[in-house]
């Protein structure tokens, strides 16, 4: 049986420096406007007064998503024409010659991972650099990190042995799609909710 | 935005079945009046604007695409997609509303049974339609979408959208007596009041969905188009004198309340968190 692979990100040790973003971009030429892996920058918290002073409890952590080769990718599910399948090795590919660019599997994914070429007038989403990995070579996106805040391993090991359930805000509820992703929080994701937080770079990131 | 085709689609699509349920329910009733020509009450016309309408909705709908030649790929994944089956009962639905209208207009002769198998079948992939419609927003991702008011809203909409104007249209013909109108006009009448009240109830009670708006000003000009036509339905229903002109009216404030409820409802299930 093929391997299935989960992304690991390590929210806590990521910088923001977004080497991943311009490392995929790079090695698979995606179109301006479009981003199979972001980093989201997630702001919040504030000010309280104490006598005359006022303390901050601002906060601030970096999130990189990409395409998580869903257990149960719902992009193919609702496909029309079958473009979008998930292959035995467990990634889930975009067959551009299918695809009629109905983009209902971008409404559907709630990760945002299939993104709408306009030129092309078809989706595309990441590979997990496929062709990389034939070769025994890590993804464009794991490699370029700096930090080592990106990693890859076997699906499953990383979640069942360290208990890394990709559940920090603004990440969706994980049991709608089963990701193939595991992510260390940075320690204010706790923090953090959809009335005390929220996406600074929103209009870099969701297209 | 992006789906201004879509937003013309749905409405379109939910018009279209709305005014055929409407046209088959009014053409049985005609066929039980003695002496009055089934025609009268149903002219042929009727079901060829309902087939025109299909096939513009159809039309419409290919804007959407990134590359509508591959269009006849989306029926492929009947086992899974409720987008392939919305396509599928579409086009079933558009064919046999033009063999509807086709039968109507050439008045093929000792083809009675053929004609209520035809309308029947248009009528079952109609509500397939509508049905399949609602199943493609009812994803488990998008919570504005997935609830049940997705289902209320678009059949509200055929119920508003399609059946006030053919109660219109029977209201004001010259050929048929306003006596004779009267009795299926209040029964329109009733069914736009049922389609007005349920959008007022989404609107007000849901706070996820298609009823929901997130703008406060939008909220109260869609309450306000609903509740308007809710009273213009009002005279129909009571046998009051002008309830064509009513009807005609709350049909208006129908259709300027749902194309502003349908940009709402792709606006509210499109916004991102990520």
């Amino acid at each position: 049986m093929a391997r299935r692979r989960d992304f690991l990100v390590d929210s806590a040790s990521c910088s923001g420096c977004k080497a991943c973003q311009a490392a995929c971009k790079d090695r698979h030429g995606v179109a301006v406007g479009i981003l199979w892996r972001r980093v989201y920058e997630i702001a919040g918290g504030g000010w309280t007064r104490d006598g005359s002073g006022l303390v901050p409890q601002v906060f601030a952590y970096n999130l990189s998503i990409a395409c998580n080769h869903c257990e149960e990718p719902i992009c193919a599910e609702v496909c029309p024409t079958g473009a979008m399948r998930r292959r035995e090795d467990g990634l889930v590919l975009v067959d551009a010659e299918r695809c009629v660019g109905c983009r209902y599997c971008a409404w559907a994914c709630p990760y945002g991972a299939p993104q709408y070429d306009e030129t092309a007038g078809r989706m595309t989403k990441c590979t997990f650099c496929a062709d990389l990995l034939d070769q025994g070579l890590p993804p464009a996106c794991v490699a370029a990190c700096p930090m080592r805040a990106l990693d890859f391993g076997e699906r499953g090991a990383l979640e069942a042995e360290r208990g890394l359930r990709p559940d920090a805000f603004p990440l969706p509820d994980p049991g709608l799609t089963s990701p193939g992703l595991a992510l260390i929080p940075h320690r204010d994701a706790r923090r953090a909710g959809p009335t005390t937080a929220g996406v600074a770079n929103r209009e870099e990131v969701i297209p | 935005m992006r789906e201004r085709s879509l937003v013309a689609f749905t409405l379109l699509a939910q018009t279209a079945v709305g005014a055929f349920l409407t046209l088959c329910a009014l053409d049985l009733w005609a066929e039980q009046l003695p002496g009055v020509p089934a025609a009268l009450v149903v002219p042929d016309r009727g079901f060829l604007a309902v087939a025109g309408l299909m096939g513009a909705a159809l039309l419409v709908s290919l804007l959407h695409l990134g590359t509508p030649r591959s269009a006849w790929r989306a029926v492929a994944n009947l086992r899974a997609s409720w987008l392939s089956r919305e396509v599928l009962s579409a086009l079933l639905f558009a064919g046999c509303a033009a063999l509807v209208a086709a039968h109507r207009w050439t008045g093929a002769p000792g083809a009675a049974v053929l004609g209520a198998a035809l309308r029947i079948f248009a009528a079952a992939s109609g509500v397939g339609l509508l049905l399949a419609m609602a199943g493609v927003y009812r994803l488990r991702t998008v919570p504005a979408w997935d609830t049940p008011w997705t289902v209320v809203s678009f059949c509200a909409t055929a119920s508003l959208l399609g059946a006030l104007p053919v109660g219109a249209a029977l209201g004001l013909a010259p050929a048929l007596p306003a006596d004779l109108a009267a009795g299926p006009l209040k029964w329109i009448a009733a069914a736009g009041a049922a389609g007005f009240v349920a959008e007022i109830a989404g609107a007000l009670g849901a706070r996820r969905g298609p009823g929901a708006l997130s703008r406060p000003a939008a909220r109260t000009v869609r309450l306000v188009l609903l509740a308007a036509g809710l009273v213009l339905c009002l005279p129909a229903i009571l046998g009051l004198a002008p309830a064509a002109a009513c009807v005609a009216g709350a049909w208006c404030a129908a259709l300027a309340a749902q194309v502003q409820g349908r940009y709402t409802f792709y606006a509210e299930g499109l916004r991102r968190t990520l």
